[in-house]
């Protein structure tokens, strides 16, 4: 190298220049590369997004239409399915848990089977979002589900096992206006209405699941109160 | 050394996992399935061959102050192209993988060969090294995988080989089966081929 090369590769400069350099070389490498695959994992979160929403109304819908609960969540007919039973509307944008997206699910005969909201709150590790899906007069959870997580793998990322989600169909979520208020009791305990079986060594993020879900609740109590308010009103 | 040479001894003489004991970590994880191993392998192999070209390459211009930030650099840069391109691409098996991709930028094997053999030597050689190492990686992870998923789903890649009759091994599936089979295998090769004595 010559000897103005040997001066450069020498001064105290050079490595904040090189790494630099080297960085903004890289950072556009992965930017163009991303730019180009960007579309795919878009695709495929919105297929899972819309996959998971199909497999909280699949027995439900099941019972209503006879069509086998494999053929609704399959995934070759994901968009298909999605858009010929369930619909995406807006909420008010003050809402706190709830995404102010939901979706509905009905039958082709107009048949309303229930809301799917889009709800959010705080893990042990971090935001967890997961999808409830309520019968149409908020009574009863018709199902639900944790599709993103940052809790601990193998303790708190348990609580988006079948066994676990599983637990919350069916049980009473407002009944005469009142949020109900689910207990956590020991996994191996035995269940009724009002309690849920935690995720042993995981106390934390089941509490914080059952809080998401009643803050939920609380948000959709006041949505139709002053849903109930404006019908009144008019 | 020829580039044959180099080969052999970065695939097989000097195994990474079996003569260097790195990559352990991954070669445990991710050894459940053959086609998780497959898929992991061929992600170190790419990472290995980009890595050690680029470093090899710069490696005159590169300062030595610096040169371990520019290297994790390099290396991270390369598992998100790996990793950006089998979640577009291969979703199911990058869920599967979970976290381990991403990790290949901590895996020491590929920072051992940055620094032992591309920092030092020719693109060309380089690459070489790197395409060995990872080969040699990627056998260590399918022979642990291919007897895990036989025993434990009575499957190979997926393809089911044994009948229903097969009572499956859920020990196979679990991580322990992962560290008795590593083990068994480094004994029976430095037994065999490195004739290591104990005592």
């Amino acid at each position: 190298m010559s000897e103005a090369g040997n001066g450069i590769l020498e001064s105290k400069f050079y490595p904040i220049v090189f790494m630099l350099i080297l960085t903004i070389v890289f950072v556009g490498i992965l930017s163009a590369f991303y730019r180009t695959s960007e579309k795919g994992i878009e695709e495929y979160r919105q297929q899972v997004y819309k996959l998971q929403i199909l497999s909280l109304f699949a027995d439900t819908l099941n019972a209503l239409t006879g069509i086998e609960t494999a053929e609704l969540i399959n995934p070759v007919r994901v968009n298909e399915n999605f858009n010929e039973y369930i619909t995406e509307l807006e909420l008010p944008s003050e809402l706190k848990t709830i995404s102010t997206k939901y979706f509905t699910a009905s039958t082709m005969e107009d048949n309303l089977l229930g809301y799917c909201y889009d709800i959010s709150g705080s893990g042990l590790w971090g935001t967890m979002r997961g999808l409830l899906a309520v019968t149409p007069d908020f009574s009863e959870i018709i199902n639900f589900a944790i599709y993103d997580q940052m809790e601990t793998p193998g303790l708190g990322s348990r609580v988006t096992e079948d066994w676990f989600r599983q637990q919350f169909a069916g049980k009473p979520l407002l009944s005469d206006n009142t949020v109900t208020s689910f207990i956590l009791v020991q996994e191996e305990a035995e269940t009724n209405a009002n309690t849920i079986r935690q995720v042993t060594g995981a106390t934390i993020t089941s509490a914080a699941v059952l809080k998401i879900i009643s803050s939920a609740a609380t948000e959709l109590k006041e949505l139709s109160q002053a849903s109930v308010q404006r019908d009144s009103d008019d | 050394m020829t580039k044959k040479e180099i080969f052999i001894t970065s695939a097989f003489k000097e195994n990474s996992v079996w003569r260097q004991i790195l990559g352990i970590c991954s070669s445990l994880a991710v050894t459940n399935l053959m086609l998780n191993s497959l898929i992991m392998g061929l992600g170190v192999i790419f990472t290995l061959i980009f890595a050690n070209l680029t470093i090899s390459v710069i490696r005159n211009y590169t300062p030595r102050s610096v040169r371990m930030m520019a290297q994790v650099l390099i290396i991270a840069s390369y598992v998100i192209i790996v990793d950006i391109f089998l979640r577009a691409n291969l979703p199911d098996i990058s869920k599967q993988l979970g976290p381990y991709v991403g990790l290949i930028i901590t895996n020491c094997i590929i920072m051992g060969r940055a620094e032992a053999f591309a920092a030092k030597n020719n693109p060309v050689d380089s690459v070489v090294d790197g395409f060995g190492t990872g080969v040699g990686y990627t056998l260590v992870l399918l022979t642990i995988s291919s007897v895990r998923e036989l025993f434990g789903f009575g499957s190979l890649f997926g393809f089911q080989v044994l009948g229903s009759w097969w009572l499956k091994w859920s020990v196979m599936v679990m991580a322990p089966s992962a560290f008795f089979l590593l083990a068994i295998m480094i004994w029976l090769i430095n037994d065999h081929y490195y004739k290591v004595k104990t005592g």
